[in-house]
C-alpha cells in the first residue's frame, strides 16, 4: 500500500475526528441573552386587589339583612308609648257582596272562521299598506271601511279586496321580544358597584393542556362499533313502502329546517304558564299545495308532561305560531307535495322554561 | 412508521371512521325516503314576548252603563298588560270598533293590527247592580276561547268586577288562575328616615283603594294575612316590647295574641287552616320559633337552639314550615315538619339567606339574598334546587306571593339619607319588574289570596 496515501488518509480521519470532537459540525447555540426590565414589586394584598378587578365595598354601605330582627332589637325605650289600641271603627262594615260566581252566558253563535285564503296578504301587519308613518286617530271614513270590510270577509266566501287602513306599526312591533329570559340580577351581576380603582393586570397566556394522545386500540374500538351500529339494521336497496315517492321527492335536511325555522319564529310562549311552559304537544296539521295550512285540520295527535287543560294552552300557542307564520304559505318544494302535505309538529319547550 | 403524526393503525382507524359514517348516513336517507307517515318535525326554539291582545271599549247596553262601560274595559286592558305577559294594543290603533256584544268579529281587521287575542264585552246597569259579560276570541284561529262569562256586582265596586273579567281571561289565555281581584297590605311610611310613622294599610293589588287601618302613633311590621283574608297579624311597638297583635278586617277590631309578658314577639304567620299562628319569641336573649293555637290560647315552642330561629312560613298543606336561622354562621333557609322534626337545611349558595315565604302552589320558595354588599330578590325549589335571582339592588327584602305563584311583592329600598321604601313586583321568570303604585313610602307588603 502506498505509504503517502496511508499517511494522508490517517491524517484526513484524524482531522475529521478532531472537527467533530471540536463541535464543528454541531450548531453553537448561543445562550440567549437576559433581558432585564423594571417591575414593581406588589404585595399579596395588592396583587389580590387587582386581581379582584374592583375595590371591596365599604362594609359600611351594607345593611343588615335581618331587618325585622334588627328593628326590634334596638333599646326598648326609644320605642313609642303605648297607645290605645286603634280601633278605627267599631262596627263591623261587611265588605259589599259581587256575585261573582261567573254564569256561563249563552253562547253566542260562533262566527264563521275565516278561511286562510281569505285574508291573504293582510294576515301579516308589515304587509298591511302604509301611508303615514304615524297612525293617527282612526277617523269616521276609515271606521265605515273597516266594518265594511268585516262583513264582508265574513259573509263572503271569496275574498275581499282589503282596503288600505293605516295601521300603527310601532303599537305592533313587540317590545319585549327575546329567546331567553335576563333578570335584574343577571343584568347587574358583573356591574360592579364602585368603579375600579386600578386596572386590571393583563391574564397569563392559558396553559394549554397536552392533549391526550387517544391510543388506536381506542379508535378501532370506536369505528367497530360504529360500524357494528352502522350494520345493526339492513339498508333496504329500495324504498319498501313507498313506490309512488321517487327518491327525488325526499325533503332534504336543509327543506325540513326551513320549515321549522319558519314556524318557531312565530312560536310565542310568552304568555304561558309555568305548567305548559312543561308540556310537550304535537300537533298534526295538513298544508295545502300552495303552502298554507289548512286552519282546520290543525289538532293535537300527542302531549305530555300535564294536564289536558295546560296541553290545551300550549296547543294554542303552537297553532297561534303554524298559522301566523303560514299565512303566506310554508315555503316548501311543490314537487315534493307528498311529503309535506301531512306534518307533525312537536313543540318541545325545554330550552324556553325558566331556569 | 409514521407520517403526519399517525401511525398505520390511526390511518386505518380514520378509514373506517369515515366509512362508517358514509354507510350511517345512506342509512338515513334511506329511513327518509322510507318515509311513510306524516313529516315529523321537532320546535325547541321559540321566543318570549307579550302577547299581543286587543281589549276594545266595552258595549253600554242601556244608558245607564255608559260611565262604567270605558272605565271597566280599561281596568282588564290594564290588568292584563300589567302583567308583562300581555300587550295591548292600544284603542287608537283598532281599524274596527265592536259596536253589539253578538256582532260577528271583522277578523282580518284584527289580524291587521297583529291583535293574537281579543276581549268583547258588555255592560248592563240595573238600578245598583252592574252586570259583566264578555267573551274572549283567538283571532288568528278565529274561534271563541272557552265559553263567554258574565258577572254581576254592585255599581259601587265595579273595580273588582272589572278584576274578575280580567281573572278569568287571564286564566283562560295563559292557563294558571289569576291575581287581580286580590288586596294587598302594606306600611304606610311617612317622614324622614330617622324618624318615619308607620301605619297599616291595604289597597287593591293595582293601588287603587287604598285604606289606612291604624293609625301612626306607634310603629307597625310585617303585617301577614290569612287565608281568608279576614284577618291581619303584625307587630306593633305600643307597649315597651314589640308584640304580635291581630285585627278582624271587616271589624277593624285587634287584640292581642295571648301573654308574651317579658318577651318580644314578632315574625308571624297563620296557618293555612287559620286556626294557629306560629312566630318568633325572644326570651332571654334566645330567639326560637313557637306555634300558638288561636282556639286555646296554647303555644309549643318548635325549634331549641341557642341561634336565631325567624321569619317562619307554613306550606301550603300545612305539613312543613319554612323558615331561617343562623345556627351554621350565617342565616341560612331551613324547613322542619310542622311539629318542629326533621330538620333540614335548604339553601346552599354563598351569601346570607333570609325571609322564606312558600309559594301558595308549594313548589318554590321566595327569599332575600345578601350577598357581595347587594340584595336580591329569588326563589328556589322546595330541595334548595334551581335556584334563581329576579332582582338586584341596595336593598330589596321581604317577598310575598300573589295567589297564583306567578308574581312576587316586595320591598326595595334606596340608599342614603333620603332613601325611602316602595313596594316593587316580579314576575317569577325575573322579567316585568316594576313599582306598585302607593300614594307615599310603603314596605312591608302581604298579598291576600283571591277574594271571593
Amino acid at each position: 500500500m502506498n505509504i503517502g496515501l496511508l499517511v494522508s488518509g490517517l491524517g484526513h480521519l484524524f482531522l475529521l475526528l478532531w472537527m467533530f470532537a471540536a463541535g464543528f459540525f454541531t450548531k453553537i447555540e448561543k445562550t440567549p441573552e437576559l433581558q432585564v426590565t423594571q417591575v414593581t414589586i406588589l404585595s399579596t394584598q395588592e396583587f389580590d386587589a387587582l386581581n379582584a378587578g374592583q375595590p371591596e365595598l365599604p362594609s359600611t354601605n351594607t345593611p343588615d339583612m335581618a331587618r325585622p330582627a334588627a328593628e326590634l332589637t334596638p333599646a326598648l325605650p326609644s320605642a313609642p308609648k303605648a297607645e290605645p289600641t286603634p280601633v278605627l271603627k267599631s262596627e263591623p262594615s261587611p265588605t259589599p257582596t259581587l256575585e261573582l260566581a261567573p254564569k256561563l252566558m249563552p253562547s253566542p253563535k260562533a262566527p264563521e272562521q275565516p278561511l286562510l285564503s281569505e285574508a291573504p296578504e293582510q294576515t301579516k301587519p308589515q304587509d298591511a299598506p302604509r301611508v303615514a308613518p304615524v297612525a293617527a286617530p282612526p277617523p269616521p271614513v276609515n271606521a265605515a271601511i273597516a266594518q265594511d270590510t268585516a262583513l264582508a270577509v265574513i259573509k263572503s266566501p271569496d275574498p275581499a279586496p282589503v282596503p288600505e287602513v293605516m295601521v300603527d306599526r310601532q303599537s305592533m312591533a313587540p317590545e319585549a321580544a327575546t329567546t331567553q329570559i335576563i333578570t335584574e340580577a343577571t343584568q347587574t351581576q358583573n356591574i360592579p358597584t364602585l368603579a375600579p380603582q386600578t386596572s386590571a393586570r393583563p391574564k397569563t397566556r392559558p396553559t394549554v393542556a397536552p392533549k391526550p394522545e387517544v391510543p388506536p386500540e381506542t379508535i378501532t374500538d370506536l369505528v367497530a362499533e360504529a360500524l357494528a351500529e352502522a350494520f345493526a339494521e339492513p339498508i333496504p336497496l329500495e324504498p319498501e313502502a313507498a313506490p309512488s315517492r321517487p327518491a327525488v321527492g325526499s325533503l332534504t335536511t336543509f327543506e325540513m329546517d326551513s320549515l321549522r325555522l319558519s314556524v318557531q319564529s312565530c312560536w310565542n310562549v310568552g304568555s304561558l304558564s309555568t305548567d305548559a311552559l312543561n308540556v310537550v304537544v304535537t300537533i298534526g296539521l295538513s298544508i295545502q299545495k300552495n303552502g298554507m295550512p289548512d286552519a282546520a285540520s290543525i289538532r293535537i295527535v300527542a302531549f305530555e308532561n300535564g294536564s289536558e287543560v295546560v296541553a290545551r294552552q300550549a296547543f294554542e300557542a303552537g297553532r297561534r305560531a303554524i298559522i301566523r307564520c303560514g299565512a303566506k304559505g310554508f315555503k316548501l318544494p311543490k314537487e315534493k307535495y307528498d311529503q309535506w302535505k301531512d306534518v307533525e309538529m312537536v313543540f318541545n319547550p325545554k330550552e324556553m322554561r325558566m331556569k | 412508521m409514521t407520517l403526519f403524526g399517525l401511525t398505520l393503525s390511526h390511518k386505518l382507524g380514520i378509514f373506517r371512521l369515515t366509512a362508517a359514517m358514509i354507510l350511517a348516513f345512506g342509512a338515513q336517507m334511506g329511513a327518509v325516503w322510507a318515509q311513510n307517515g306524516p313529516l315529523r318535525i321537532e320546535i325547541t326554539q321559540g321566543v318570549i314576548e307579550p302577547l299581543p291582545i286587543a281589549v276594545p271599549g266595552f258595549v253600554a247596553e242601556n244608558a245607564a252603563a255608559l260611565d262604567y262601560a270605558a272605565k271597566i274595559s280599561r281596568v282588564i286592558a290594564e290588568d292584563m298588560a300589567g302583567t308583562g305577559l300581555f300587550r295591548e294594543i292600544p284603542v287608537s290603533a283598532h281599524i274596527s270598533r265592536i259596536s253589539a256584544f253578538n256582532d260577528p268579529i271583522a277578523f282580518a281587521d284584527w289580524k291587521a293590527v297583529n291583535a293574537q287575542a281579543l276581549v268583547v264585552g258588555a255592560v248592563f246597569v240595573q238600578g245598583v247592580t252592574a252586570t259583566v259579560k264578555f267573551r274572549l276570541i283567538d283571532v288568528f284561529s278565529g274561534q271563541q276561547m272557552g265559553e263567554g262569562l258574565q258577572f254581576s256586582g254592585p255599581v259601587g265596586i265595579w273595580r273588582r268586577t272589572a278584576h274578575k273579567v280580567a281573572d278569568a281571561a287571564y286564566s283562560r289565555l295563559t292557563g294558571e288562575s289569576g291575581y287581580f281581584d286580590s288586596r294587598v297590605v302594606f306600611v304606610a311610611e311617612t317622614g324622614a328616615k330617622n324618624k318615619r310613622a308607620k301605619r297599616l294599610a291595604i289597597m287593591d293589588y293595582d293601588g287603587a283603594n287604598v285604606e289606612y287601618l291604624t293609625d301612626d302613633k306607634s310603629i307597625v311590621l310585617a303585617p301577614r294575612l290569612s287565608s281568608e283574608g279576614d284577618k291581619i297579624l303584625f307587630t306593633s311597638y305600643k307597649t315597651d316590647f314589640p308584640k304580635i297583635y291581630m285585627m278582624d278586617l271587616a271589624r277593624k277590631s285587634v287584640v292581642s295574641l295571648a301573654d308574651q309578658k317579658g318577651t318580644m314577639a314578632f315574625s308571624p304567620r297563620f296557618a293555612p287552616d287559620g286556626k294557629s299562628v306560629i312566630y318568633s319569641l325572644e326570651k332571654g336573649g334566645n330567639t326560637d320559633i313557637y306555634a300558638l293555637n288561636l282556639a286555646s290560647g296554647a303555644s309549643r315552642q318548635l325549634t331549641n337552639a341557642p341561634s336565631i330561629e325567624t321569619a317562619p312560613s307554613f306550606s301550603p298543606d300545612g305539613s312543613k314550615i319554612v323558615f331561617e336561622s343562623d345556627r351554621s354562621g350565617g342565616q341560612q333557609i331551613y324547613i322542619m315538619d310542622a311539629n318542629g322534626q326533621n330538620l333540614r337545611r335548604v339553601s346552599s349558595g354563598q351569601g346570607r339567606y333570609g325571609t322564606p315565604v312558600w309559594s301558595p302552589r308549594g313548589d318554590l320558595i321566595a327569599f332575600t339574598k345578601q350577598n357581595q354588599g347587594r340584595f336580591h330578590i329569588g326563589v328556589m325549589r322546595i330541595d334548595g334546587s334551581e335556584e334563581r335571582l329576579l332582582t338586584a339592588s341596595f336593598l330589596d327584602e321581604g317577598p310575598t306571593w300573589a295567589p297564583n305563584g306567578r308574581v312576587i311583592m316586595f320591598t326595595r329600598e334606596t340608599s342614603g339619607a333620603t332613601g325611602k321604601s316602595s313596594l316593587y313586583s316580579v314576575d317569577i321568570s325575573g322579567r316585568n319588574l316594576k313599582r306598585a303604585k302607593t300614594e307615599g313610602a310603603a314596605s312591608d307588603p302581604a298579598w291576600s289570596p283571591l277574594l271571593p
